[in-house]
């Protein structure tokens, strides 16, 4: 029922009983997931959440907050909210896409140098899409896997980032075939010696600690 | 364990505040039964308006609050104004003054005020008479089962 035309006192303004924790939490996803451009994401949280689809908030503010300005803006924080929201199918459509692609503020220019890498004509499978977005986030292979294990992990954050090895086999398999100087015998060699160990030790689980070394500053 | 202090600081996105508040107003204004479909159709409406005429209510806010701390976010805009004034001035030309709002006597505004406290007082009596007719009506009738039991 809209609210009559003249107003006299406060108390004829009637709060929606659930308003207060829409706000509340809407306040909290903006603070958290810091969006370059806060009326677009607007738009693309509340579509989500009338749709019952997931939100595109990270799960903790991530610092320092990518800007626009001097970067294009996509961090792992944000490739794991598209991995929320899009992981639930196994191939996307490129439209859908490039509309939670928006909503997260994040260049459209950036998602067709992206998709450049492995064209394809209207839907791409998932897991491949995140390979690509981890491989423009990083400049090596190792720090790509790097990133894809952090993103597909259940394991809480800053623990061992473990995933299961037939999905970092295809995603590192993926990779090194679109580097034409990687050779597929070498790939082939790299992924038996990390089975045996994955196999022997760790359940057929893999994790950072298994194939990537940081570089120690001292 | 939690850690009792953190250097993070925690950051509202710029013109944030605006939106909510602009958000807020038309849900109160509207009442919809679906608030989330009711703010996405707000906010695609905002989107394409800001596509239309490139107005930002979210960037506007933020120059507001700039100009609010800060003082800077106009100040572009405050040269441009003067620069024109200076043009006017070299060309010769009079602007005509503008001539202040009639300003209503201190009587009128204490009658307003008067009627406005007045109006306020009787809603306010009405409700109260309401409730003590429910609480009367209430009364009533846990007498009637008493007696019927």
């Amino acid at each position: 029922m809209p609210l009559p035309d003249t107003m006299f006192c406060a108390q004829q303004i009637h709060i929606p009983p659930e308003l207060p924790d829409i706000l509340k939490q809407f306040t909290k996803a903006a603070i958290r997931t810091q969006p370059a451009d806060v009326l677009q994401w607007s738009a693309g949280y509340f579509s989500a959440l009338s749709r019952g689809d997931p939100l595109p908030v990270k799960d903790r503010i991530e610092m320092p907050v990518a800007t626009q300005k001097t970067d294009t803006g996509l961090t792992q924080g944000l490739l794991k909210v598209l991995h929320k929201q899009c992981s639930h199918k196994q191939y996307v459509e490129l439209a859908d896409l490039e509309k939670k692609w928006k909503n997260l503020c994040l260049p459209v220019e950036k998602l067709r140098t992206i998709l450049e890498l492995d064209p394809c004509e209207d839907k791409i499978e998932w897991i491949k899409f995140l390979a690509l977005g981890c491989s423009s986030l990083g400049r090596t292979l190792n720090t790509a896997m790097k990133n894809v294990c952090e993103i597909l992990t259940s394991d809480p954050e800053g623990g061992p980032a473990r995933i299961p090895f037939e999905t970092f086999a295809y995603v590192y398999q993926y990779l090194s075939g679109l580097d034409p100087e990687l050779p597929a015998v070498e790939t082939e060699n790299y992924l038996t010696s990390l089975r045996l160990m994955s196999e022997s030790r760790k359940n057929g689980m893999i994790g950072l600690s298994d194939f990537f070394v940081g570089k120690k500053i001292i | 364990m939690s850690i009792p202090f953190s250097n993070t600081h925690y950051r509202i996105p710029q013109g944030f505040g605006n939106l909510l508040e602009g958000l807020t107003r038309e849900i109160l204004r509207e009442q919809p039964d679906n608030i989330p479909a009711f703010a996405a159709a707000y906010f695609e409406n905002l989107l394409e308006k800001r596509e239309k005429t490139s107005f930002d209510p979210a960037e506007w806010g933020a120059k507001v609050e700039d100009r609010f701390y800060n003082n800077h976010a106009f100040k572009e805009q405050e040269q441009v104004e003067k620069c024109e004034q200076e043009l006017a001035k070299s060309s010769g030309r009079e602007e005509t003054p503008v001539t202040p709002f009639e300003e209503s006597t201190e009587e009128e505004r204490e009658q307003e005020e008067a009627a406005a406290l007045k109006i306020q007082s009787l809603f306010r009596g009405h409700v109260a008479r309401e409730e003590v007719k429910k609480m009367k009506s209430d009364k009533n009738e846990n007498l009637k089962e008493e007696a019927d039991n």
